[in-house]
């Protein structure tokens, strides 16, 4: 594939011009962030224009761009479908939204809910799945902008990486939630703005009929409705993809800095926002055939065909795309987990006297710490390092019940939460190893379900929602 | 079974008026909490 | 005296035995696919590397491929999938069956087919897939129920 798409000139002005952008935005934005609720969560008084549009940017990340068209190629109609319903996960998001702005208004992190709910053990186990999955999205995210700015841009996969995450870095730092949540609005509209455009441009250069005709022609079985691949993967995804929402600190973080009384409807809107982006950046992938391109490695379909046809537009505009897509999830995923870590683990385990300043001294500490340790696995570059993501499948998935089973059964126990988490992971696991990635994070939520629900039905305590409420102004 | 041709094309035209949609629906969100104040 | 026919008929024996020795006696292909053969496969798709010998890389700079695919051991109907300077294709959509693909330069100098590479497909069994869509919805609506009457409760209760 020829790596002349664009003139270094061009690749390095957007990719310095972009990275400033985005790091004067987070200074300008900081400099209104001192006190600690604006800088971790915004003042909690996100409206609804930003606050279903970051939740969009941050679900849309390099995988929806990269591999929507990818899935497209390779599983077809049903690829592209499959991957929209990940949007559900937004969806069944909003009312546990509206639920936890309700019983947590002075909550900070998904860990302040697990560990009032059930417990300082359950929260270890909670803790570890959560940094693992956060560290694992992290690196994969660092990895794909390094590989992606050699392949369209040719900037060395090392220099582009480290300009991408230290960029993020950066502007988190200085601008914390603000700058996260300011810059996720500007770059959900470009992404969509760029992926409306050149879906645009393929419909009107090419009849849709044509499309279908070649593929009907040439791939078959891509057009099938029991392509069996697809159809025994869709529920698995969907597992993974609502284990992610359901635990991940980065979502419960904006249900904490949303207006109260809008949460639902931002991740509502949010859902909708999403379902069409894996279908709209997905479908040009299967014109590759009536642009005659030749598809040398199916992660590179989407950027190929952009090429193949808008020329050094859609190669600049690809790059454009993915860049916004990988900063939009990086930077939320640095400022969540830079949350828990400095909320729970420093403020709430190590040192319960800490002062606000402290906590959010912790908190620009652990940014600048999740971005080097990043950095340090993204160096060594082995392609099997974002493959871990799909570890985190089982381990997220045996999450999604005991984190239901904490918001709406008075009577779900600690013990339910731990041995869910713990059978749902090691059972999710073996399956994964066993059988195959497209069975572990179903196998894992159901194996958790059961755990979960057996151990509810016999318990007899019962837990008194307001100790979410009041242990936030006790400081427990 | 195949997805008919009538199905592709009703599936990618929407996702390409809904994405449009949304962005017009972020900006005049945008545009109206910015005047109210309300922004965050 | 040999009669004029049979002199004829030993001339185009003797070109007949010449040329085949002549193949016979040819070099091998000039190209080769990197992947296993057969390479089995369970969802219709299959990226296929190939390269040229490394003496040939060496002398041209632009080497050009082209590659074929056929249903049939002995290429019987032929699809030229591929004809250029690139070393992979990413084929995907195939349904069960099996597939030959051969490679082979092309350019002015062009070699012989390559040995062919065998892609087996055969798609997950339906049952399998839809047992697990089942499990999956199941454990779908589960999560749904729960918070949708979760959501129903609260706001009976208030809490």
């Amino acid at each position: 594939m020829s790596n002349s798409y664009m003139t270094p000139t061009v690749a390095w002005s957007i990719l310095i011009g972009l990275s400033l952008l985005w790091v004067a935005i987070g200074i300008w934005l900081g400099r209104k962030t001192k006190d600690l609720e604006s800088y971790a969560l915004c003042g909690r008084n996100v409206g609804l224009a930003f606050g279903a549009a970051t939740a969009v940017a941050t679900w849309i990340t390099s995988n929806t761009t990269l591999l929507a068209p990818q899935f497209a190629i390779q599983l077809g109609i049903w690829g592209m479908i499959a991957y929209s319903s990940a949007s559900f996960g937004l969806f069944l998001f909003a009312p546990l939204a509206k639920r936890i702005q309700k019983l947590m208004p002075h909550g900070f992190t998904s860990g302040d809910f697990i560990r009032i709910r059930y417990g300082r053990a359950v929260w270890v186990l909670f803790m570890l799945i959560s940094v693992f999955y956060a560290l694992t999205w992290l690196i994969s995210m660092g990895m794909a902008g390094g590989l992606l700015l050699k392949a369209v841009a040719n900037i060395p996969y090392f220099t582009g990486m480290t300009i991408i995450l230290s960029t993020c870095v950066l502007y988190t730092l200085f601008g914390g939630m603000k700058a996260v949540i300011g810059t996720d609005f500007i770059q959900s509209l470009i992404i969509l703005i760029g992926v409306f455009a050149i879906g645009l441009v393929l419909i009107e250069r090419f009849e849709l009929e044509s499309i279908y005709q070649d593929i009907s022609e040439n791939k078959p079985a891509l057009l099938w409705v029991l392509l069996p691949a697809s159809v025994m993967a869709i529920f698995n995804n969907l597992m993974f993809g609502i284990g992610e929402i359901f635990h991940s600190n980065v979502w419960w973080s904006r249900a904490f800095a949303i207006r109260k009384g809008l949460g639902q409807w931002a991740y509502g809107l949010a859902g909708l926002f999403w379902i069409p982006v894996p279908i709209a950046a997905g479908f040009i992938a299967l014109s590759s055939g009536v642009l005659g391109v030749n598809v040398t490695s199916p992660d590179m379909v989407g950027p190929l065909v952009s090429v193949a046809m808008l020329g050094k537009a859609g190669a600049i505009l690809i790059f454009i795309i993915v860049f916004c897509s990988l900063a939009s999830s990086i930077d939320s995923l640095l400022a969540a987990t830079s949350d828990l870590i400095a909320n729970d683990i420093y403020r709430k385990s190590l040192k319960p006297a800490a002062t606000d300043v402290e906590v959010r001294k912790a908190m620009s500490i652990s940014i600048v710490l999740l971005g080097i340790i990043s950095w340090t696995i993204c160096s060594v570059n082995k392609s099997n390092l974002a493959e871990l993501l799909f570890f985190a499948g089982p381990l997220v998935g045996s999450t999604i019940w005991p984190i239901l089973a904490g918001l709406y059964w008075k009577r779900a126990t600690a013990r339910g939460a731990m041995i869910g988490m713990l059978s749902g992971s090691i059972v999710g696991l073996l399956a994964y190893f066993q059988i195959g990635w497209f069975v572990a994070s179903l196998i894992g939520t159901v194996m958790s379900m059961i755990a979960t629900v057996t151990v509810t039905a016999v318990s007899k305590t019962e837990f008194n929602w307001q100790r979410l409420n009041e242990s936030q102004v006790t400081g427990e | 079974m195949l997805f008919s041709v009538e199905f592709w094309q009703l599936l990618v035209v929407s996702a390409l008026v809904v994405t449009g949609a949304t962005i017009i629906t972020l900006l005049v969100l945008f545009i109206v909490e910015f005047k109210r104040g309300t922004l965050w | 005296m040999l009669r004029k026919s049979t002199m004829i008929v030993l001339t185009i024996l003797t070109l007949v035995l010449f040329s085949k020795q002549g193949r016979a006696a040819s070099v091998t292909s000039h190209a080769r696919f990197i992947n296993a053969s057969p390479t089995k496969v369970d969802a219709g798709y299959v990226e296929i590397k190939w390269e040229a010998d490394k003496v040939i890389t060496e002398q041209e700079d632009d080497v050009e491929f082209v590659v074929e695919q056929s249903e049939s051991e002995q290429f019987l109907t032929i699809k030229t999938i591929y004809n250029g300077p690139d070393k992979s294709t990413f084929i995907s959509g195939l349904p069960n069956g099996e597939y030959f693909y051969r490679v082979r330069l092309g350019n002015e100098s062009p070699s012989t087919w390559s040995d062919p590479l065998v892609v087996r497909v055969k798609h997950y069994s339906h049952r399998f897939a839809l047992s697990l869509f089942g499990l999956g919805f199941i454990s779908f609506a589960g999560i749904v129920g729960v918070i949708w009457y979760g959501n129903k409760t609260q706001e009976e209760r208030g809490v």
